[in-house]
């Protein structure tokens, strides 16, 4: 899967385009993100899938924050799934990645993956390799939203009962840039509780993702304790595409969330 | 700009979770977890997501320090561990080996924390001894 | 602005098995006593139908 790729992106370094590619490199028996500066070295260069599909997939599009960050007159190539592109255009809304500066090669999801990941478009608008494959809808949000209020609650109080407060899934959140960050106000988060005050801790993360988390279900498969988060955070998408038809990612890059602007009110 | 990802090992405990160190311009500045690691499979806990920040700490102790009349004072390697054995003599001839006790820590190598109660048990002769990660 | 935001708290509150109703919007100015007055018996009564919240218990 990896040739026509590794051809795009050393055209991409050797012509000067850009100045390094984020991709995975196979190293060390592990597939792991590195910055690719020499078309010599792209060798090495994957595009995930150790032992079984998608069991690498890495914030490349946070560590591209931290290059553009440190070196915002140079241009940079990422590898892009469906969600990372989603991501990219959420963080050029949020004026956090320029797109003159930024070039993604895309790669389209295999179907175990899609739907693993219950992934509405499992492809980026462009892609290099890769087939499309058909998105589907949130069957586990479709489960919790079966059963009634009680039992949802139960459900949840067990589940963040389960946290051990790692804050991994903001720390590998694509869409956590904030230099400062709700969870560590001591006015909302009592620091020393364990688990963190239930629901309030995960709600608040919960809110913050309202038009803005892309789904890529990084912070599910970081947490140590199996907390569905991904479900939480589908939901919250749901719930901001019902009511204000806006879904982050899939609006053109630019056009600002719904509780980011005064706009219309929610019919009911 | 010099940006690179190392693959290494939690430090923190004897659990070996596998991790990637973000190193930018020779600063080790985020961590994020190795999803394929055998151990902790993409998973890291608060200290191990935390860990690149006690690298560059002022805090660290980095050079010999002696307490003396109440104040810390830098001294040379041979002056530090000159006083350490002559105080640990002092103090297994006065009260008796087991009056001493050896930490270890995780933030050395296996084969230094061997030597920590190798010369806790054949040098000194007391089996206290232990280990700033014992879970 | 805190319409939106009311809304969707109310959804997210309601798939995580808190009751929507123990969350309500309402604007009343310094002028409006007696609508503050009735907001409030309405809220509150409202409430205690509801009885204790199963977090107040849990916590």
């Amino acid at each position: 899967m990896s040739e026509k790729v590794r051809a795009k992106v050393k055209d991409l370094l050797d012509s000067g385009r850009i100045k390094g590619f984020l991709g995975l490199r196979q190293a060390d028996g592990h597939l792991g993100p590195h910055l690719f500066t020499d078309g010599r070295e792209l060798d090495a260069l994957a595009v995930g899938d150790l032992k079984r599909p998608g069991d690498t997939r890495y914030p490349l599009n946070k560590q591209l924050l931290t290059l553009m960050r440190c070196d915002p007159d140079d241009s940079f190539g990422v590898l892009v799934r469906g969600c990372d592109e989603r991501g990219l255009k959420t963080l050029i809304t949020w004026n956090q990645v320029d797109p003159a500066k930024v070039v993604a090669v895309g790669i389209a999801c295999p179907p175990e993956l899609a739907a693993a990941c219950e992934c509405l478009k499992p492809y980026p608008d462009e892609f290099v390799d890769g087939g499309k494959v058909e998105g589907s809808t949130f069957a586990s949000v479709a489960t919790v939203d079966a059963l009634d209020l009680h039992s949802r609650l139960t459900h949840w109080l067990h589940e963040f009962s389960k946290c051990v407060k790692c804050y991994g899934c903001r720390d590998i959140c694509p869409m956590c840039f904030c230099k400062e960050c709700s969870l560590e106000q001591e006015d909302l988060i009592h620091t020393g509780d364990l688990p963190p005050e239930n629901p309030i801790f995960h709600l608040t993360r919960a809110v913050h993702m309202a038009g803005r988390c892309i789904d890529c279900g990084l912070c599910n498969e970081a947490c140590p304790a199996d907390i569905p988060l991904r479900t939480l955070y589908k939901k919250v998408a749901e719930i901001i595409a019902q009511e204000f038809d806006y879904r982050p990612g899939y609006v053109e890059p630019g056009e600002k969330p719904p509780l980011n602007i005064l706009g219309e009110a929610p019919e009911h | 700009m010099d940006y690179r990802t190392v693959l290494t090992t939690c430090a923190y405990c004897g659990c070996g979770c596998s991790l990637y160190l973000e190193v930018l311009d020779g600063r080790v500045i985020h961590t994020f977890p190795c999803k394929t690691g055998p151990v902790n499979e993409g998973k890291l806990c608060v200290k191990g997501w935390n860990i690149h920040e006690f690298i560059h700490s002022p805090k660290r102790l980095t050079r010999p320090l002696l307490r003396q009349n109440g104040t810390l004072v830098e001294v040379s390697w041979d002056e530090a561990l000159d006083f350490t054995a002559r105080r640990l003599r002092e103090i297994k001839e006065a009260h008796g080996s087991d009056s001493l006790a050896f930490l270890s820590s995780a933030k050395i190598t296996n084969e230094e924390n061997y030597l920590i109660q190798k010369f806790a048990r054949a040098a000194v002769g007391t089996n206290n001894v232990d280990h700033c990660a014992r879970l | 602005m805190t319409t939106k935001r009311v809304a969707v708290m109310k959804e997210l509150l309601s798939f995580t098995g808190i009751e929507p109703d123990r969350l309500r919007l309402e604007w009343v100015s310094a002028a409006e006593g007696p609508k503050f007055a009735q907001a409030i018996s309405e809220f509150t009564s409202r409430i205690k139908t509801l009885g204790p919240s199963r977090l107040k218990v849990a916590a």
